[in-house]
């Protein structure tokens, strides 16, 4: 028996050395790029006999808001190219799990929708197209309004996808209910807020909804910390022109240590998710939550003047104002990108360009928020006064990080997740979380 | 005095027994209820009891936004094959490994029975890649291949026990009769082995009913998901309807669940069937 | 007589079917792993030889690395000690013929079986569930029982993961009562009748009779549950995302990290390739001192 398995073990071993040196270094994905050049000239002449193209589409398409922006992009798009037909496929949430399995075996869709860490991936191994030219003949380079133009070029000075969404922050959102009910005064600075958090606790009421199950919004408390002091946040980290060790970084650490302490976050912290701390604030268990504002205007119609919309009630009493405008969030990098070896890679890039724009001006007509263009539609909707206050406000940001999901340096961006997971538990000390984003960042540089 | 005790003694193996059959079936009866409720029921207000209002908008919902009929059909497509294919493949396999005589034949046992040991999401992009090469990604084809695959070395173990436990005499007096490999294959050894392929049947179906991984990796085209992948839909970016979750959850369960209800009739049968033979 | 086990076109056509789609679909991938282990690979294309760099860094610098082998063997101990030894027990007792109602308690005991991963984590969640305006099933059963034991089951790598552990193998006893209860049903009466004769006790005549000739179920059954355990990947991923921090990480859920989320398929395929050796120096074991008969696996 036993030398039956070590033959086995063994054989294994001698064909994989055989394999190896049979198979060497050739990969698949190259002469799936090269089908896709040839058949590159067949599909440009397509398009220009105006004939029927079917292209496949990538996008977010499962809950409402998503299929109704969409919806009525592709109904827009019918009338600028008329002889396209999309076929959806919604995208699933899998930390691009299935994209990154498409492009590894060369099965891209036409069109896909790429968030800033999946382009830096595929680019690097040459999987997208430029979509420099199309842009520009779409008039998307005129058009984008001036504060968003860095949003279309990816760290080599291309453009590889279009955005179709305007650049959002995190924000803090208080449930004016709760704060009265319990005689708590929203707070204004990180003293105040400590102080609403012990409250909180004492009458048994939750003070913040954190869905940290999702570890990136572990890592934005952190980077709202962190961007009281040092506005470039964990960009900072990413871009490695900042050290988690240094003072402003180990302070918000330091801060959100406390905070735990004092019990601000539930004990299931680590296992909610949105959709259990939205419940939380909407049915007035739980006083504060933080969100995305593109789900701003959605929260308003559900709360009315309930809801309150906070600046980072977290800096140091005297420098409110100051810290105020260091937005935590930013530009969404990534938007409809095109393989390179697409069979209609032409039609799709064209389309794939239009789209991002054509979503841009659907979301803004049905959901409000402001467009990145700068002719932008009229929302459709009547904007309730916080949402209204909040498009005002854009024009005071003053710095923006960046999101958690439009980091560069992958391998750190997970480090900094598991870490900053691991902080929220209070179980490790500012100076060991530090150590360990540094290490990553040393190692990854 | 004796029977006092033998008493107590059996009810108190009831009530143990009856315990753990609550901590086994709750979960259904959750879901159930879950099925008919709204998000905040489930999460805030009555995570637990039955439904205050019984909302069987959820079902609707599941029925006709969740394309149930499609999913179903291939999901009963693919189970089918596979089922199939691997008791099949693994019958014969196992059957010649275990009783026929020749060289290699250990080696080769072992060979396969590594498979058992190999995560599926480790071969997840060659197998795509696989899947390309032999043009099968826009077929159901492209399920049941990596499926069988999978199955085959779990299944060919148990066979392999089994079949060792099986007096040679069977077919050495059917041997003698002149009656050749595959008749003594068919007619003896399949009779036989009635009862352990029901049950792999059993293990097959739910690997092939609940699998997840590879269909959703492999298949590209929305007609062709299955039951698990099509319940994806039901998740957005960040958000999600968990009562019609659950009534989808709910649809898609039950048919594991009765089949599984009518095959363990046939596995007693079987059993029986099975043990009578050896005795 | 002999001839026909000796058929050699037979012996073709009984194994060729299985060692084709094995081999193709299951052993061609595995040698690309191990081949790829050894580059660097984004997954699209395979870039630079670069030896035995990866499992250089997983062996001395990867700190989750560590935590996921502890994991590893955390995980399947309790696996094993809650599937074999409760569902020896259950099976034991089901196919005594003074217990009524045996298939009915057997197919309500595979009910979990039945149900997806997926489910089954999603309750479980619910039902752990600590906080203050949630309190879940299980704190509250100990609210009512008067034990201050709220806490959340989660939040510590520990308990989190025997918790895990306990799921997966509360899911998997329907599995395990069913192939031992088979095995015990296979048992002719008769090895029982002589000892009761003897005046053994039914306690005696297990320990003495049953268990022994299980062994072969055993040994498969500790096979599949440990490898089991090893790879363990869906409830990491549905409950903790390896979490709190990487406490909860596993081998598989590791792999999959650094595959599809840091895009390092080389360095997966080190992690895929150590998983494997483990698993079979696990096997290795077991067929070491497991095996009483001359079993080949």
């Amino acid at each position: 028996m036993k030398r039956g398995f070590l033959k086995t073990v063994l054989m294994v071993t001698l064909s994989t050395v055989f394999l190896a040196s049979c198979s060497g270094g050739a990969s698949k994905s190259d002469d799936s790029k090269a089908n896709g050049e040839s058949k590159q000239s067949e599909s440009s002449k397509e398009a220009d006999n105006g004939e029927n193209v079917t292209l496949k589409l990538y996008a977010n398409y499962s809950d409402d808001q998503e299929k109704d922006t969409l919806d009525r992009a592709i109904e827009e798009m019918k009338k600028e190219m008329p002889n396209v037909t999309v076929e959806i496929e919604p995208a699933s949430q899998d930390d691009g799990q299935k994209l990154k399995t498409y492009a590894a075996s060369g099965n891209l869709p036409d069109i896909f929708k790429s968030d800033g860490v999946d382009i830096e991936i595929l680019n690097k191994s040459g999987t997208l197209l430029q979509l420099d030219e199309y842009a520009k003949e779409a008039g998307i380079i005129d058009d984008i309004a001036d504060a968003y133009k860095d949003a279309l070029y990816m760290s080599d000075g291309h453009i590889y996808a279009v955005p179709w969404q305007s650049p959002w922050v995190n924000s803090f959102y208080a449930n004016k209910k709760v704060f009265e009910e319990n005689g708590v005064k929203i707070p204004q600075n990180y003293d105040e807020f400590l102080t609403a958090v012990k409250t909180f606790n004492e009458k048994g009421v939750l003070p913040y909804a954190l869905f940290g199950k999702e570890k990136q919004w572990c890592l934005h408390l952190y980077d709202i910390m962190v961007t009281r002091k040092a506005p470039d946040g964990i960009k900072g980290l990413d871009e490695n022109t900042a050290k988690a060790g240094d003072v402003d970084y180990l302070e918000a650490a330091n801060k959100l240590i406390e905070l735990v302490n004092a019990g601000m976050l539930s004990k299931d912290v680590f296992n909610t998710t949105y959709d259990q701390a939205k419940a939380l604030f909407t049915s007035d268990k739980c006083a504060m939550f933080m969100t995305g504002t593109w789900a701003l205007n959605g929260l308003e119609q559900e709360m009315g003047d309930n809801l309150v919309l906070m600046y980072y009630p977290l800096a140091d009493a005297g420098s409110e104002e100051e810290a105020k405008w260091n937005m935590s969030g930013g530009y969404s990098q990534g938007g409809f990108s095109v393989p390179e070896y697409s069979k209609n890679k032409e039609i799709a890039a064209k389309y794939a360009v239009l789209l991002s724009r054509k979503v841009n001006d659907a979301f803004v007509a049905l959901e409000g928020g402001t467009s990145i263009y700068k002719d932008s539609p009229k929302s459709e909707k009547k904007l309730g006064p916080v949402m209204s206050q909040y498009i005002e406000d854009t024009k005071n940001f003053k710095s923006m990080s960046k999101f958690d999901w439009n980091l560069s340096n992958q391998e750190l961006k997970t480090v900094m997740e598991d870490k900053a997971q691991e902080l929220l538990t209070g179980t490790i000390t500012a100076e060991d979380f530090a150590k360990e984003i540094d290490a990553a960042i040393e190692e990854t540089n | 005095m004796k029977k006092i005790f033998n008493i107590i003694k059996t009810s108190i193996i009831y009530i143990l027994l009856i315990l753990y059959s609550i901590f086994a079936a709750y979960p259904l009866a959750w879901m159930a209820f879950n099925s008919l409720k709204n998000n905040e029921e489930i999460f805030s207000t009555n995570p637990f009891g039955f439904p205050k209002v019984l909302r069987f908008g959820n079902y609707v919902k599941a029925w006709l936004e969740y394309d149930v009929v499609r999913y179903f059909t291939n999901s009963i497509i693919v189970a089918a094959f596979v089922i199939f294919f691997t008791i099949f493949f693994a019958m014969m396999f196992a059957y010649a490994i275990s009783r026929m005589d020749f060289r290699g034949s250990k080696f080769i046992k072992n060979y396969v029975s590594l498979g058992m040991f190999i995560p599926v999401q480790i071969v997840l992009i060659p197998l795509v890649i696989l899947v390309r090469d032999l043009h099968a990604g826009d077929t159901l084809i492209s399920l049941i291949l990596p499926y069988v695959a999978f199955e085959l070395p779990f299944i060919i173990t148990i066979f392999y026990g089994y079949l060792r436990s099986i007096p040679f005499e069977m077919e050495e007096s059917a041997a003698i009769d002149g009656a050749s490999v595959y008749t003594t294959f068919f007619k003896i050894i399949v009779p036989l082995m009635k009862p352990v392929i029901v049950t792999c049947g059993l293990f097959v179906l739910l690997f092939s009913w609940n699998e997840f991984i590879i269909a959703l990796v492999v298949i590209g085209k929305q007609s062709l998901n299955t039951l698990p992948i099509g319940l994806v839909k039901f998740q957005g970016q960040f958000s999600t309807d968990w009562g019609a979750m659950a009534a989808s959850l709910m649809i898609s369960s039950l048919p594991t669940l009765i089949l599984y209800v009518i095959f363990s009739k046939e596995i007693e049968k079987a059993v029986s069937y099975g043990a009578g033979i050896k005795g | 007589m002999k001839n026909i086990f000796k058929n050699k076109i037979a012996i073709f056509v009984f194994i060729f079917p299985t060692l084709l789609i094995y081999t193709v679909v299951v052993f061609y991938p595995i040698v690309q792993t191990l081949v790829k282990s050894l580059y660097n690979w984004d997954g699209i294309n395979l870039g630079k030889f670069v030896g035995l760099k990866h499992y250089i860094k997983l062996f001395t610098r990867d700190s989750t690395f560590r935590v996921s082998i502890i994991n590893g063997i955390i995980y399947p101990t309790i696996t094993v000690l809650y599937q074999i030894g409760l569902g020896t027990v259950i099976a034991l007792v089901l196919s005594s013929k003074k217990i009524k109602g045996s298939r009915i308690f057997r197919s309500i005991y595979f009910i979990p079986s039945t149900l997806s991963t997926v489910i089954v984590c999603k309750l479980w969640l619910a039902m752990l569930a600590s906080d203050q305006s949630n309190v879940g099933l299980i704190n509250r059963i100990f609210g009512l029982l008067g034990i201050n034991y709220s806490q959340n089951w989660l939040s510590s790598g520990l308990s989190a993961i025997i918790v895990m552990a306990f799921l997966t193998a509360w899911q998997g006893i329907g599995n395990t009562i069913l192939l031992i209860y088979t095995a015990i049903k296979s048992i002719p009466q008769a090895y029982y009748e002589a000892a009761m004769l003897d005046g053994a006790t039914s306690f005696k005549a297990h320990i003495h009779i049953t268990i022994p000739l299980l062994s072969e179920t055993y040994k498969l059954l500790l096979i599949l549950i440990i490898s089991g355990g090893l790879r363990a990947f869906d409830h990491m991923y549905i409950m903790t995302g390896g979490g709190p921090g990487n406490a909860t990480s596993t081998l598989t859920y590791m792999m999959y990290k650094s595959a599809y989320m840091n895009g390092n398929f080389g360095y997966a395929c080190a992690i895929a390739v150590t998983l494997v050796l483990e698993c079979l120096l696990c096997t290795l074991i077991i067929n070491r001192f497991v095996a009483r008969e001359r079993i080949n696996f």
